[in-house]
């Protein structure tokens, strides 16, 4: 490539990005709404039911990198653990690539395993033994995640419900707002008491959030109600990086003028699921129809 | 690899080019998927918006195959590849450094390392040029894009 083909190239470049500068509004910065002071819903000492699944385990995580794979096996085990399922553990895999030089840089021998030990006190339950929260409180309090038959709880709160309210039109009002019905997610799953564990449906401000975005979960219950698990991804690898600053914007979605059918109760209802990071004050927003 | 002859002062121009056009994309990515961005051009472009969205990710993932079958210099389009990736996981770092413990840290390092192996990967594959070395760099291209996929949650 010539030199004045290359500076064609860079010229053509940079007016694309002063183009794609000119899609995006200064004032763009105010459209996700600034988290306020308020009230806290601190997390209660365990339920009975949260104790007598408290495990203590044994968590092993084992890092195994052969022919640039990274695989991650997180192993939880205990006497305890095996008593109670009949099982010996409850296993998560994830296998990653990692090129060459970065397990050099990471200190990975090819084929030699490294092993970290942990013991962690976990909430553990069966398909058979759901979580009894929903007889305290309206709504399911966490997320879950699945294998097998032994689902283990999440540190991701429930933080939004609906009340008195229509499935596909609480749906339509995240959907107007321009957020795909079908975004690519893990699925997660709650407890209830009629249905019992059920599938999440995603909703997201788009489908990859490659540079970040917003993600809400949402499930509807047998009573009527519908929970939902609003958070903020990081870009990609995902990770959760805020839950109140999404819960607000997602209710803001029922705030608009012509909502006046709409009724938004800001942390109206303490599910005592308070995290410190990345914080949640461990209150739910309700929103009625009426 | 002669690293001495590659980085000599006559050759500095194939590392500022790759470096300064992979940012230039990534500017480019930035300002137009960054969720604030998405919040005003997804609700008044609905579907058109996604199209668009999955054409320029596509676009991106191609963008090494593509500067190695323009170039035809396999170094420099393989750093055009690893600067191209890492240039798009760094915000999305810099959001998380505070939350995350070792383990995290690692699996992220290691998730970026990867991508932007396979993102070199299929930059010098591309520029080496021939069938077999085409089909290499396109299976490069799809691997980067199963492990973006693979951090999606």
């Amino acid at each position: 490539m010539s030199r004045r083909m290359e500076m064609r190239m860079l010229s053509l470049l940079a007016a694309l990005m002063l183009m794609s500068a000119m899609f995006v509004p200064a004032a763009s910065a105010a459209v996700v709404p600034e988290v306020s002071a308020e009230k806290i819903s601190e997390r209660l000492p365990p339920s009975p039911w949260e104790t007598d699944h408290t495990i203590k385990v044994t968590h092993e995580t084992m890092y195994l990198y052969t022919c640039g794979t990274l695989e991650v096996t997180e192993v939880y085990s205990g006497n305890e653990f095996q008593k109670k399922f009949g099982v010996p553990d409850f296993t998560r895999k994830r296998t990653i690539k990692v090129d060459p030089d970065t397990a050099v840089a990471l200190n990975f021998k090819e084929g030699t395993r490294e092993v970290r030990t942990e013991i962690s006190f976990e909430v553990f339950t069966t398909e058979q033994d759901p979580p009894q929260i929903l007889r305290s409180y309206d709504y399911p309090q966490w997320i879950y995640v699945k294998d097998g038959s032994i689902y283990l709880q999440l540190n991701e709160p429930i933080n939004i419900a609906w009340e008195n309210s229509n499935y596909n039109s609480v749906k339509q009002e995240i959907i107007e707002k321009g957020w795909t019905d079908y975004p690519l997610e893990d699925t997660y799953y709650v407890y209830d008491s009629v249905y019992g564990w059920i599938a999440d449906d995603g909703l997201a401000s788009d489908p990859f959030r490659l540079l970040g975005g917003y993600h809400i979960r949402i499930w509807s219950l047998s009573d009527g109600d519908i929970a939902g698990a609003a958070h903020q991804d990081s870009g990609v690898p995902h990770h959760a990086i805020g839950f109140e600053n999404a819960e607000e914007l997602v209710a803001g979605f029922y705030n608009d003028p012509d909502d006046t059918q709409w009724h938004v109760y800001q942390d109206d209802y303490a599910l005592n699921s308070y995290i410190q990071s990345p914080y949640s004050n461990g209150m739910a927003t309700r929103i009625f129809w009426s | 690899m002669n690293l001495r002859h590659f980085f000599s002062r006559a050759h500095k121009s194939r590392i500022v080019i790759p470096l300064v056009v992979a940012f230039v994309i990534n500017v480019f990515m930035y300002l137009v998927l960054r969720p604030d961005s998405i919040f005003i051009l997804a609700p008044r472009l609905g579907l058109i918006f996604y199209i668009f969205e999955y054409a320029l990710i596509v676009i991106f993932a191609s963008a090494p195959l593509c500067y190695g079958w323009f170039t035809k210099r396999p170094w420099e389009s393989a750093l055009f590849g690893v600067f191209l990736t890492t240039f798009l996981y760094i915000p999305g770092y810099l959001d998380v450094l505070h939350l995350l413990g070792f383990k995290e840290i690692l699996e992220s390092i290691a998730y970026g390392g990867a991508s932007a192996l396979f993102g070199g990967g299929a930059g010098y594959m591309a520029a080496r040029g021939g069938l077999r070395h085409y089909i290499g760099a396109v299976t490069f291209v799809l691997i980067w894009a199963i492990i973006l996929l693979s951090g999606i949650n």
